[in-house]
């Protein structure tokens, strides 16, 4: 009996040991578009996380530092805010969500020290499960201790294998290969990601309800309480997505409401009503000229904002 | 609590230490402590259905108790039928009083009149088919004095409710597992060992292949009308092999996980897909299932020993009984009859019984007649499978004349990420079909690999199962099929 006990744990620690290698093996030699593994074994720049994360490391005092999904990063210009003399820096990535938030506010806070966090509250950013924004924070090899409980949480092999296998490629000092950016999408300093399409077909859309995530909820929560902690002023907001979207889904109010936990939220799909085919490069990002009407409407809030909470 | 979920992984485990922490002398304790787990195991499901459970493990050690207790036969047949009655009576109400009733009101609205039955609408008792069953054979087994009734009320609840065996079967028989149970059991190395390769052969053939072709199939079934019909028929494939994955996937992890407390189980699946005739391959697919038919109905109707007429009738009647078993809708009894039909000509030329060795026995391949026999009944078996798996009955025909009739034209196909993912399954499906012939002559795939004197290839063969387990694994959960039945 003591020796087949002995067997399994031999075994096991074997399996660990092996494990990342195959891994780092099949990641190396088998084309990623080969087959469906739980893999991604090419860095994502489709979001130019490495770049905002890098770049924002030693961008220095911001007033406002933006939170969110690819919403927060394809929406708020900092060239918009800049001409009115604000500061601003996008910390916003594809499909973040408040399981993320953590570990970038505690990474970024410091060194933006800014005196307003906007958080954009696109509601798909609460019902999902963070796993792809986990991926690409690790294959950016962005992986601060908390990250650690989200990709718990997650509990997502495709995660654990991607972080493995970066990992590995670290300490063998191996530098993957790259998933290239959408050729219609430009980094612009600030954390800023511009699309200049102008073509959209709005579908027509079904309706349905919205059903959050209660881990991002709270994880939501406690991000709040930091950056309360932190002294800075917080404002929610919800980014123009196209009518036929926003319509699709019946419950934003109340779902509103269960989010903003008392803090001052506006939703600009109520203050303006953008064309979907005009200012949309899909369903519910903006393009180039939906961020400039858009902007329009943003920057003298902020400024409003910043107006009533004084430097300290 | 899945087989295949965190929470089973620390089940497990801690199950099996307090287990063999326990002296080897001390049977009874033991036995308590996996009954004691066993409920616990089905509570996680729903503490509700446990109280049905009790109810009816009770009331079978108790009619079987009064059944050897008669004194005469009226008394005898008196608590036989009522412990029949009452099993037959929960399966009924929870599983198909709902489907009786919208059936009648259905009917009576093609004639004209309208009417509304009282619907129950309850949840299916995980599990309920099986030990209903258990508690069936045990019963009827008294009756026909095969066996003695358990005079032990823990090692009678054991039985009805280990938990390996609980949710999904294999169905046990009283002469099976009742004896294993009543013996101390000792800590066999070989037999651990057996069970652990068994579990991660079982784990593989469910989260890799069954996970994965389960998501390609439900997308394919949830719009079939749209696809192509060279889709329609990988879809059809696909499931062919989710719902064995998947099945028999789980029956390996039961039975792995059986042996690691030194319990043998019913084996439920001897390579169905490896079958040359329809009759192989139910005398292959679901073996605890169709014994169980064979046994306590096929045989009382009278078998093959009536004539021609009753030896078909007889099987008709099994196979619609076994189609209703998987479940209160037409399709299921549909794909009962469809496979009696198929069974028909092989019962009149006289061949049912002509494949009961192993295919290619020996050889390393099977040969040009075999592999062409093995392929027919496999397409035979996918095509009745589509009725099995579709919503209704009108939709399984439309979506297998699409197969067949509207080949190109449809107006959406698979393509770009979809693609890998079947050609993914596909190649998976390959290795596991591969690694099932090279060890079809034993229990199970890895059942050969005691014979392999290299520890070093042995657990290469287990790590690289591992590796690709892990890799390929679907990350979505999905519930057993078998689970709702």
């Amino acid at each position: 009996m003591k020796k087949f006990h002995l067997d399994i744990l031999f075994f096991l620690l074997i399996a660990l040991v092996f494990y990342p290698v195959l891994l780092f093996v099949y990641g190396v030699f088998v084309p990623e578009k080969l087959l469906n593994s739980n893999l991604v074994s090419r860095r994502i720049s489709t979001g130019f996380t490495s770049k905002r994360i890098s770049e924002g490391a030693n961008y220095g005092k911001v007033d406002v530092v933006f939170m969110g999904s690819s919403h927060c990063n394809r929406g708020f210009d900092p060239r918009a805010f800049a001409k009115n003399g604000i500061r601003t820096f996008t910390l916003g990535s594809s499909s973040q969500t408040p399981a993320q938030y953590r570990a970038l506010l505690n990474n970024f806070l410091p060194i933006l020290q800014p005196r307003l966090v906007v958080f954009e509250m696109f509601p798909l950013c609460f019902t999902m499960d963070g796993v792809e924004s986990s991926i690409d924070f690790i294959s950016n090899n962005f992986f601060p201790a908390d990250f650690v409980p989200p990709v718990l949480e997650q509990n997502n092999m495709k995660v654990y294998n991607t972080l493995a296998f970066f990992s590995m490629a670290d300490i063998l000092g191996f530098d993957p290969d790259v998933r290239k950016p959408d050729p219609d999408d430009h980094y612009v300093s600030g954390g800023f990601v511009e699309r200049k399409v102008y073509c959209n077909s709005p579908g027509t859309k079904q309706t349905e309800y919205w059903r959050t995530n209660p881990f991002q909820i709270s994880a939501f929560r406690e991000c709040l309480q930091l950056v309360r902690e932190a002294g800075c002023d917080i404002l929610l907001v919800y980014a123009p997505v196209s009518p036929s979207f926003y319509n699709g889904y019946l419950n934003q109010d109340s779902l509103a409401a269960a989010l903003t936990h008392g803090f001052d939220y506006i939703d600009f799909n109520k203050r303006m009503s953008l064309d979907d085919s005009l200012y949309f490069y899909d369903g519910h990002h903006l393009n180039q000229r939906g961020v400039e009407q858009f902007s329009k409407v943003i920057v003298p809030v902020i400024e409003d904002r910043l107006r009533s909470k004084p430097k300290n | 609590m899945l087989f295949n979920s965190l929470a089973f992984l620390i089940f497990l485990p801690l199950v099996y230490i307090l287990y063999w922490c326990i002296p080897a002398g001390n049977r009874r304790s033991r036995n308590i402590l996996l009954l004691i787990s066993s409920y616990f195991f089905y509570a996680c499901w729903s503490w509700h259905f446990l109280f049905l459970l009790l109810f009816s493990t009770f009331l079978d050690f108790w009619s079987g108790k009064k059944i050897e207790a008669s004194v005469n036969m009226p008394e005898r047949k008196f608590w036989f039928w009522l412990s029949v009655g009452a099993n037959i009576g929960f399966l009924g109400i929870f599983k198909y009083y709902d489907f009786f009733a919208e059936s009648f009101a259905t009917s009576m609205q093609a004639i004209g009149i309208a009417c509304h039955p009282l619907l129950l609408k309850v949840v299916l008792p995980v599990g309920i088919s099986f030990y209903t069953f258990h508690g069936l054979s045990y019963v009827i087994d008294i009756y026909h004095r095969r066996i003695s009734a358990e005079k032990d009320p823990v090692d009678y609840g054991l039985f009805v409710s280990f938990f390996p065996l609980l949710v999904a079967g294999p169905i046990e028989r009283a002469t099976h597992l009742l004896p294993q149970l009543k013996r101390s059991r000792p800590f066999s190395r070989e037999q651990s060992v057996s069970g652990l390769r068994q579990i991660l052969w079982g784990m593989f053939k469910k989260v890799v292949i069954a996970d994965n072709c389960a998501e390609l199939v439900d997308l394919i079934y949830a719009d079939f009308s749209s696809y192509d019909g060279w889709v329609l028929a990988v879809g059809a494939v696909l499931f062919s092999f989710q719902i064995y994955g998947d099945f028999s996937g789980y029956s390996d992890i039961a039975l792995g996980v059986s042996r690691l407390f030194g319990v043998e189980l019913l084996r439920n699946f001897a390579y169905p897909y490896f079958s040359r005739d329809i009759a192989e391959f139910w005398r292959r697919w679901h073996i605890s299932l169709t014994g169980w038919f064979r046994d306590y109905l096929y045989y009382p109707l009278g078998g093959n020993r009536r004539g021609l007429n009753v030896t078909i009738r007889n099987t008709f009647i099994v196979f619609l009984v076994s189609g209703f078993w998987h479940g209160a809708n037409w399709t299921f009894i549909l794909w009962g009859l469809l496979n009696a039909l198929l069974f028909l000509p092989l019962l009149l030329s006289g061949k049912n019984k002509l494949h009961h060795d192993v295919v290619a026995s020996g050889l390393r391949w099977p040969r040009l007649k075999e592999l062409f026999q093995m392929l027919f009944t496999f397409a035979m078996v996918t095509i009745v499978w589509i009725f099995f798996r579709a919503e209704n009955i009108q939709d399984a025909f439309h979506y297998l004349i699409r197969i067949f009739r509207n080949t190109f034209d449809g107006d959406i196909s698979l393509n770009g990420a979809r693609i890998i993912s079947v050609r993914t399954c596909l190649l998976l499906i390959g290795f596991m079909l591969l690694m099932e012939w090279k060890g079809r002559e034993y229990q199970f795939a890895l059942g050969n690999f005691h014979l392999v004197q290299s520890r070093a290839v042995r657990w290469t063969v287990y790590l690289l199962i591992v590796f690709l387990t892990g890799l390929f694994m679907q990350t979505k959960e999905f519930s057993f099929i078998y689970f709702q039945f």
